[in-house]
């Protein structure tokens, strides 16, 4: 493993923090760094700037706040690369996380936040797991405390000049990630522990039903919370990548079939607001592509 | 492939699903109508210390509608759900018809439309307001001026005040329409004074109203106004939002400590 995975997986890390995704705690550091390192090979696909800062980093020695500095000046023409972040979605997820390690006072209203986030995400499953109130406090307790020590060790490592790199920074990480797995295994159970996963399998489309729930929170016509399900079973069911047994992806939803059921829970007011939410997708790609189209000749 | 390969790839899906659905989410919150004048809009210092080349987003915008026909329909799609997500209260207030609030929508949107603005990284409209002679055909004039000042006092707290609404809703204790108000008058109530900025597409606005917003304040107030259950469900949100306002001031104090 070479010290530029290593230092992706490092971003992983912050990823973990960032999109609050608590079965992403659940993988070793090994998992964190492939997934970390295809992302980052999306990326320099999509971004010769950041491909040429990333070799920068390689070359001078893999430091972190070199890292964060060399990314931090990216042109950003990937936007799938580079998420925002739902914590606080107008922000640069990097510049969160150097403010964070700058402001205690921030840091703590961060995980705050991040705690409040793992309790609306996973409400639906406490409730389908028949959680008591004890339950859901320590499977949000043990969520926040684990991200609260992944992102500790990265700020502890920058503080120190260490390298995430370091074999002392990896065994670290991998001891969080161990203890992490064995208290939420213990909490969950068998069954609990497979219903989380297909939990977060269908979590993805999550992002789409708030988007909606969101265009309509105020109008006449609010989504009312088993529409919210019901729409997001049927985004979910028909993603193919869900259908495949993985996760229901945005990209992988078959979106005509979907507004055709949809069309039957949803009001016109409601619908109408799935639509734009396609055609956003729509000329977000249209974007993309035209971005691929124009790079270096505006 | 491994289980274990198969659940890192599942997670680099994912991360990118959340990705697009997230810039998506500030994109549409950040870049609706009325982001500001044209210019050398959008244009980011990301970009310009990258050293990439600088666009014009405007002319790059009516390339892109020139490029994709197709994208002219997609966007005025996206601008009626972004007009109705904006500015559903004022709709309300001014009791439109529902020929009136087609109409409206289609106003609000043709405008983001025809000043639609492209940049490497965002998509979005520098100019998206009406102006009062086109509101006011759609509106009368007493509703021309009321948008008007929807559109400097409340149109940001009633933004912020539709995170809450929307968690309200999910968690299955929704808001009244007299409840929103309550919220959106509260967060006006403790907004300070705070500049905006034109020629851009990013959510500098955005940060800035949220940065101006007491919100331990207005969480308290909030508080005070729900019920337990409903209080229980916004909270979040409404923490949210402060930490992006907090951010947001560090972020710019930062940027004016090192110019």
């Amino acid at each position: 493993m070479n010290a530029k995975s290593l230092a992706t997986a490092a971003l992983g890390a912050c990823l973990v923090f960032l999109l609050g995704a608590a079965f992403f705690f659940r993988h070793s550091a090994q998992e964190a760094n492939a997934a970390a390192d295809r992302l980052a090979q999306d990326r320099a696909a999509a971004d010769s700037g950041l491909h040429r800062a990333q070799e920068k980093i390689a070359a001078a020695g893999h430091d972190i706040a070199e890292l964060r500095s060399a990314l931090s000046t990216e042109p950003q023409n990937n936007p799938a690369a580079l998420p925002a972040v739902r914590i606080a979605p107008q922000l640069d997820r990097r510049a969160l996380l150097a403010l964070m390690e700058s402001d205690p006072k921030l840091y703590a209203l961060a995980m705050k936040v991040f705690r409040t986030n793992v309790a609306e995400q996973y409400a639906p499953l406490f409730r389908a797991l028949n959680f008591t109130p004890d339950q859901i406090d320590k499977f949000e307790t043990l969520s926040t405390q684990h991200t609260s020590t992944l992102v500790d060790i990265m700020f502890s490592a920058n503080q120190q000049g260490v390298p995430l790199s370091d074999p002392a920074v990896t065994t670290l990480i991998q001891q969080e990630n161990a203890q992490f797995t064995s208290a939420q295994q213990a909490l969950l159970g068998d069954a609990g522990e497979q219903q989380l996963q297909q939990f977060n399998r269908a979590a993805p489309v999550m992002g789409v039903v708030r988007q909606v729930a969101s265009a309509v929170a105020l109008s006449s016509n609010p989504l009312t919370a088993p529409q919210a399900d019901q729409l997001a079973q049927i985004l979910a069911s028909s993603s193919s990548n869900y259908q495949g047994g993985g996760n229901a992806t945005q990209g992988t939803i078959n979106w005509p079939a979907a507004l055709g059921q949809a069309q039957g829970i949803l009001t016109p007011t409601q619908f109408a607001a799935l639509q734009g939410q396609y055609a956003q997708t729509q000329v977000n790609q249209l974007r993309v592509q035209f971005a691929k189209q124009e790079k270096g000749t505006p | 492939m491994t289980l274990k390969a198969q659940a890192a790839e599942q997670t680099r899906l994912e991360l990118l699903a959340e990705a697009e659905a997230s810039k998506q989410a500030a994109l549409a919150a950040a870049n609706g109508p009325n982001a500001g004048q044209a210019g050398a809009a959008g244009t980011s210092g990301a970009q310009a210390k990258a050293g990439a080349p600088v666009w014009d987003p405007r002319a790059e915008g009516q390339k892109f509608l020139n490029t994709f026909p197709q994208a002219r329909a997609l966007s005025m799609q996206v601008g009626a759900a972004t007009a109705l997500r904006i500015f559903a209260p004022f709709m309300r207030a001014e009791n439109l018809t529902p020929g009136q609030i087609e109409q409206f929508e289609n106003l609000v949107a043709s405008t983001w439309t025809n000043n639609l603005a492209v940049t490497p990284t965002q998509i979005g409209a520098v100019v998206g307001t009406p102006t009062l002679d086109q509101l006011s055909q759609v509106v009368g004039d007493q509703g021309a001026e009321a948008f008007e000042a929807y559109e400097q006092s409340m149109r940001y707290p009633y933004q912020f005040t539709a995170f809450a609404a929307t968690a309200a809703s999910l968690a299955g204790t929704p808001l009244s329409d007299a409840q929103n108000d309550q919220i959106a008058q509260i967060i006006a109530n403790n907004t300070a004074p705070y500049q905006t900025v034109t020629n851009t597409l990013g959510p500098a606005n955005w940060n800035a109203a949220a940065g101006a917003v007491n919100w331990n304040a207005a969480i308290a107030q909030v508080q005070a106004a729900l019920p337990p259950a409903q209080f229980d469900a916004v909270q979040g949100e409404l923490q949210r939002l402060q930490l992006n306002g907090a951010a947001g001031r560090a972020q710019q104090n930062q940027a004016q400590a090192n110019p």
